[in-house]
């Protein structure tokens, strides 16, 4: 006969039979409970269970409440109030939903909440959209629909709130929609809860007190300007949100081009946006004032107005390299908004290096360049890479957008050139 | 039932039945206590200049367990002599015991009597270091552990436990012990039963694990990473079932598996079994 106890005075049987050796082992598995609103599931928890062993969960309803569905590793077992895993070789999770035992009452919820903004100024004034619903199987009287514009913990039955209309009578799935305006922020800066509850003074016997309220959250921030009277939520905001070339970028010094423009209102009230100015070479950020190439003129936008606008008869730089292009609305700055920051954007393009192009004519070699206002060139020629280059001519003016030059005494044996730049001024 | 004291601080005063006038040594206890009684040992070393002769059916049995109450032979003498069906010792380590020309050298049964919860170490006897059961006894629950058996020549029988003519180990982790010729860490002769033992890191020369001379029956056990090999078999009628050694199919018997036992960690001596060991619920009831 085998001992009731092992070596270190565990129990000789643990799971299934006896072990081989002088200790039984507990290999344990854990199955994690859990499970929805009204009901519950014994034992709950993290249940321990010793390898190869069965444990059986009771499901158990609350009061006029069934269960849904009991899932075990996310796979359904069906609505049982029973449940027993067998020989249980590894961990699991059961959970449990449960729904109204019969469709006999209402049950009245706040759906959604709209708030028109979830960024306010302290005591702002502003509105709200609520959506209650019956979700029970009969139909109630919703009694009365109360707001809060701070309120942090679930309200109790019948607490009074800063708002609340009548909702009446819903049928069972009816959703109805009610609008707030005129309610006033918190006064401090800072983030808050607006709640909004159905059936607030609970008029009618529901399934569930649970869902008949819902919070959301909103955040008031201080102006910071010495504006008075005016917030900076009561100004428009106007930014340049898009600029493009009207085809190819200009690559070519003085090429004349055209860009499209979009602007727009990010503000919350309508505003003159003024003019937009273009500037085709500004490396640092424009200031406001400042002069540009081209002008157009904006207008009045709405907030959220968008408005795209096309400058033609640009004339592209005369520097090689890169260069960037400005866009700035409102550039004489004749509407207070709240930001400058977002007025402006650039656009980069690209001015070519000079490139060279070698081609035998009648009478010699043709030489041509793309050339820029304010070089001189020195055109050098020599009989192979390993021999110095010598010039054949020095001090040519650029004719823009390009120069020419015939070597007429190239040497029989082919020629290599090249051609370099002299900044007016500087020696050859 | 009546029960006799042991104590370091007793008055020695006969017969011992409370703590103030317990006795300061564990065979006074004894011979006071009548079948029936109870000889309850608080915690303490007890050293021994000759063993306690248990012959009735008492039990002795430390208070607070085997860690805090030892019985030592001094290296001079066996520790413990049992020969009564229900005598009991219980929860002691019996350690220092010393009987080079004979049986039991922490413990030796004849005849009847168990011994549980407790460890049994650093003995030395002829035949069972660490416990020599004869005809019949039991040793139960006892962690049998760095025992010898060895006479002052190349004899010896059971590094930890030998069994003659009957006898049981259950439930024993029997670990480290040597034999200088059978049974490292049990040696059966003739007859006894090996059940729920987990025989590990014994060293002999024939039968490191275990040796068995007819008659012996073997169950459930673990017998693995001996020093030699881990089994044995001499004469005939012996029997392994359910158990986990190298080698098991040559094995008379059933059951039996070579897996590894995958023990916790044989390096810091903890035999038990991880999950997924092929022991675990793999012993017959």
């Amino acid at each position: 006969m085998t001992n009731s106890v092992d070596i270190d005075g565990n129990s000789r049987i643990l799971a299934g039979t006896v072990d081989i050796g002088a200790y039984e082992t507990a290999v344990v598995h854990h199955v994690t409970v859990s499970c929805g609103a009204n009901g519950s599931i014994a034992p709950g928890g993290v249940v321990a269970v010793v390898d190869g062993a069965d444990q059986i969960f009771q499901i158990l309803p609350d009061a006029d409440y069934k269960v849904e569905d009991v899932l075990v590793d996310d796979v359904s077992v069906g609505a049982v109030t029973s449940l027993t895993l067998s020989a249980i070789a590894a961990d699991h999770v059961v959970r449990a939903t449960f729904v109204p035992a019969s469709w006999a009452k209402a049950d009245f919820a706040v759906e959604t909440i709209q708030l028109a903004t979830t960024t306010l100024a302290p005591g702002a004034v502003f509105g709200a959209t609520v959506t209650v619903r019956n979700r029970g199987g009969i139909a109630g009287d919703a009694g009365m629909l109360r707001v809060w514009v701070s309120h942090a913990p679930p309200v109790a039955p019948g607490e009074a709130g800063n708002a609340e209309q009548t909702v009446g009578g819903l049928a069972p799935g009816e959703s109805r929609t009610l609008t707030f305006a005129g309610l006033t922020a918190a006064a401090a800066a800072g983030t808050y809860q607006f709640r909004a509850c159905v059936d607030a003074d609970n008029v009618t016997p529901e399934y569930s007190w649970g869902d008949n309220q819902l919070p959301v959250t909103y955040t008031t921030v201080a102006d910071g300007s010495s504006d008075p009277g005016a917030n900076v939520w009561e100004r428009a905001d106007f930014a340049v949100t898009h600029q493009e070339f009207i085809g190819p970028s200009p690559t070519v010094a003085n090429e004349v081009f055209a860009v499209r423009v979009t602007v727009e209102n990010r503000g919350q009230i309508a505003g003159d946006a003024g003019n937009l100015g273009v500037f085709v070479s500004h490396a640092s950020p424009v200031v406001v004032g400042e002069t540009g190439q081209a002008l157009a003129s904006v207008g009045i936008l709405q907030p959220g107005e968008s408005r795209t606008l096309e400058i033609g008869g640009l004339v592209a730089a005369a520097e090689r390299g890169a260069h960037l292009l400005r866009s700035y609305v409102d550039i004489d700055d004749v509407t207070t908004e709240w930001s400058e920051g977002d007025n402006q954007l650039p656009l980069t393009y690209q001015i070519s290096p000079v490139f060279l192009h070698v081609q035998p004519v009648a009478g010699g070699i043709a030489l041509s360049w793309n050339s820029f206002w304010g070089d001189r060139y020195i055109v050098y020629r020599a009989g192979s890479l390993s021999a110095p280059f010598v010039p054949l001519a020095t001090d040519i003016e650029a004719t823009p957008p390009t120069n020419g030059y015939i070597d007429v005494n190239p040497p029989p044996g082919g020629a290599f050139y090249k051609i370099g730049v002299q900044p007016w001024g500087a020696a050859p | 039932m009546e029960t006799h004291y042991v104590s370091p601080s007793g008055n020695h005063t006969a017969p011992f039945t409370t703590w103030a006038t317990a006795a300061r040594n564990i065979q006074a206890a004894v011979d006071a206590a009548t079948a029936g009684h109870t000889v309850l040992v608080t915690n303490g070393t007890y050293m021994l200049a000759s063993n306690i002769s248990i012959t009735k059916g008492i039990a002795v049995q430390s208070v607070n367990g085997a860690a805090v109450t030892v019985i030592d032979g001094n290296g001079a003498t066996r520790c413990i002599s049992m020969n009564h069906t229900d005598a009991v010792l219980d929860g002691f380590t019996v350690q220092g015991g010393y009987n080079p020309g004979g049986f039991g050298g922490g413990v030796n049964i004849v005849s009847g009597g168990t011994v549980r919860n407790c460890f049994l170490q650093d003995n030395q006897a002829r035949d069972g270091g660490g416990i020599a059961i004869d005809n019949d006894g039991v040793v139960v629950n006892c962690v049998v552990r760095d025992n010898l058996a060895a006479s002052n020549s190349t004899t010896g029988y059971g590094g930890g436990v030998r069994l003659l003519n009957g006898g049981t180990a259950r439930g024993c982790l029997i670990v480290g012990n040597t034999s200088r010729n059978y049974g490292g860490g049990i040696n059966i002769w003739n007859a006894g039963l090996v059940q729920n033992c987990t025989i590990v890191s014994n060293t002999a020369p024939n039968g490191a694990g275990i040796r068995t001379r007819q008659q012996g029956i073997v169950v459930n056990s673990v017998i693995y990473d001996n020093v030699g090999l881990d089994w044995q078999l001499n004469g005939i009628g012996y029997g392994y079932t359910n158990c986990c050694t190298p080698g098991a199919a040559a094995l008379p018997g059933s059951g039996n598996i070579a897996s590894d036992p995958s023990f916790v960690t044989a390096a810091v001596a903890d035999y038990h079994l991880q999950a997924g060991s092929p022991c675990l619920n793999a012993g017959v009831y």
